[in-house]
């Protein structure tokens, strides 16, 4: 806790709002981050855990604990009745720092935060468990709050406020926003098993299965010999009192019929309900909307936690910037249009994935039924409809951020993530791309003989050549080489420049360009006047 | 077919919504309707024959009843 008081009042400790206040904290930022609840919250919620994520989890220093924890998986398995219908595995990837799903327990990464909180940064973050917020009012300068601790009611007052509460977030209700979308009757009941099983890491989804006749279950391998079980449950079929007894039996049922005769516990269940969510909007002044609190997205495409974690990655860097006033505030406004489009994507490839799952209406089951038996058969043809597709990360292709490409189509799609790559560094020490980019401002110039690019942006440089760096000797910034397929993946030439921003997104490609025309893209990204 | 796996997917969806919009009653009507109008496309009496062959469910998968 700091005398001054926090730049930043954060909402919530899950997930988004640890994310969040590492991002702030790296850049200077002061923030105080207040939880209702008495420490870590635990049971069973995320497990799936993104390639992209990694990439900012490995931004805030966490990427290494993550994955020593984790089980990383590239199999999905699709079951039709008896039958094994599809298997998709994602391709190796050795241009990747990180592999495509790790899973890993939800309680497990925001341990893993608040250890890095405690470690790097205790001095600029300050946690309050046991502490809600009641209640706001959001003025032009700043943000006041009502707090319920156990000493009793307390109020604090900061000049920005990152609602983080999660899926019944008190912030969204007192702010009078409501959430838009669909949603879902059917009902899943989530099962955690230990179990000692020699089966692979991979997604197993069974349709219609002789231990649950109609409906559909899903299994993935957790760290520790845990597996998770995600069970549909038709309605009429079992009142709410014995769901979960009448589950964990059909649980046995199901694993003695998968041959996992082994003894199993059940250390957890929860139930659960599909929901496509999502705010209109997710700045209210100096209020922002960020993760769950934001949007919920059904579970079965993994990209809840995701896409909060990309959030909160999106958000730090801009309220960073307005407080050092480095950006105008803007830039904030372009959080809520970005993220909420990126939502929107979200939600619809997971309401694909949750219609599969569970068809909602007499047509979509007569389809899929059609669907799994052409599939059984032998029709390939139809397995991509079978793909959960739950990789990939959704760019932000009409960012107002972004300067156009044009009609010269330099560099990877303006909005997307930039490519991960191997590369070396002066030292002639192997890594990756990802443990230099994401972080601030960047130019990456590809050069193989120097250009003419020393005007002073007030931004990081990177050159990468294809050489070797002797001739590159006089260059200010980084200096890599290219140790794999760098400009294959990036789709540039020599001579090309392209800005990506501190979250990893790319703003802006340019083809030998002069000095004005990236001077423009870097004041367009800062929401400033050009020069 | 050269479908891609978006294209593949809309289609899906759209038979999904439109066999749901056709009710309980004239959903075989139309999906039959459907399979006719397709086969004026498909425009080829063996390959038509072939699918209708490879869409006739196999016996242990008919429901009975
Ligand atoms: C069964 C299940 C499985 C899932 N699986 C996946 C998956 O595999 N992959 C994935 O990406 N996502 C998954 N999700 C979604 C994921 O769990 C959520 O998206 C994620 O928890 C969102 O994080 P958050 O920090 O926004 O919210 P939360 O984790 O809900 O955190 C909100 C915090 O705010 C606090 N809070 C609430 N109200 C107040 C208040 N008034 N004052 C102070 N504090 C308050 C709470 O105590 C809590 O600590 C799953 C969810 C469920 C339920």
């Amino acid at each position: 806790m700091t005398a001054a008081g926090p730049d930043v009042l954060i909402v919530g400790a899950g997930p988004t709002g640890l994310v969040t206040a590492l991002g702030l904290a790296q850049r200077g930022i002061r923030c105080e981050i207040v939880d209702a609840d008495r420490g870590i919250a635990t049971g069973s919620r995320a497990l799936g855990i993104s390639r992209r994520t990694l990439q900012i989890l490995d931004t805030l220093g966490v990427s290494a604990a993550c994955l020593e924890k984790g089980v990383p998986w590239v199999g999905s398995r699709s079951y039709y009745r008896d039958q094994e219908v599809f298997y998709l595995e994602l391709p190796e990837e050795p241009d990747e720092a990180f592999p495509a799903m790790l899973n890993l327990a939800q309680e497990d990464v925001v341990r893993i935060l608040l250890e890095q909180i405690d470690k790097t940064v205790p001095d600029l973050v300050g946690i309050r468990w046991n502490t809600r917020l009641e209640s706001l009012q959001v003025t032009a300068d700043q943000v006041q709050v009502q707090l319920d601790t156990l000493d009793g009611p307390t109020k604090m007052t900061a000049p920005w406020l990152v609602a983080c509460d999660g899926a019944r977030s008190t912030v969204r209700e007192r702010l009078g926003i409501r959430l838009e979308g669909e949603s879902w009757n059917t009902r899943y009941v989530i099962v955690d098993v230990r179990l000692h099983s020699d089966h692979p890491a991979e997604r197993r989804a069974w349709f219609d299965p002789p231990s649950n006749p109609g409906s559909t279950v899903l299994m993935h391998r957790q760290p520790d010999d845990v597996w998770r079980l995600d069970y549909q449950v038709d309605d009429e079929e079992v009142d709410a009192d014995n769901l979960v007894s009448h589950v964990v039996t059909r649980v046995r049922e199901h694993l003695d019929h998968i041959g996992e005769t082994g003894p199993m516990e059940v250390v957890w269940t929860s139930t659960y309900r599909a929901r496509a969510l999502s705010a209109p909007t997710y700045r209210h002044g100096r209020a922002l909307l960020s993760g769950d609190a934001a949007h919920l997205i059904p579970i079965f495409g993994i990209r809840g936690l995701n896409s909060a974690v990309e959030d909160a990655n999106n958000l730090s860097w801009k309220i960073a910037a307005v407080i050092h006033d480095r950006a105008s505030d803007a830039l904030l406004d372009t959080y809520s249009t970005e993220r909420r489009a990126a939502a929107h994507t979200n939600l619809a490839l997971t309401t694909r994935a949750t219609l599969l799952m569970s068809p909602p209406t007499r047509g979509y089951e007569l389809l899929r039924r059609a669907l799994l038996g052409l599939v059984a058969e032998g029709h390939d043809e139809f397995c991509p409809l079978l793909n959960p597709r739950q990789t990939g990360t959704v760019g932000h292709p009409d960012s107002v951020l972004h300067t156009p490409s044009g009609s010269s189509e330099v560099g990877p799609g303006i909005g997307d993530v930039y490519p991960d790559a191997r590369v070396c560094t002066a030292e002639g020490e192997r890594g990756y791309l990802s443990s230099h980019l994401g972080r601030r401002t960047t130019l990456v110039v590809f050069a193989d003989v120097p250009m003419p690019m020393d005007v002073p942006f007030d931004v990081e440089v990177v050159t990468i050549t294809q050489k070797t760096r002797s001739h590159l000797e006089n260059r200010s910034g980084q200096v890599l080489v290219d140790a794999g397929n760098t400009y294959t993946r990036w789709k540039v030439q020599p001579g090309d420049v392209v800005l990506v921003r501190p979250d990893g997104h790319i703003a802006g490609a340019w083809r030998y360009p002069d000095a004005t025309a990236v001077a423009a893209g870097i004041a367009r990204l800062q929401r400033k006047e050009a020069p | 077919m050269n479908m891609t796996p978006d294209q593949l997917d809309s289609v899906y969806i759209t038979l999904c919504e439109t066999a749901d919009s056709a009710g309980e009653a004239d959903e075989s009507e139309f999906l039959t309707r459907l399979v006719l109008l397709l086969a004026l496309d498909v425009g080829d009496p063996e390959v038509i024959r072939r699918r209708i062959n490879e869409a006739r469910m196999p016996v242990a998968a008919r429901r009975t009843g």
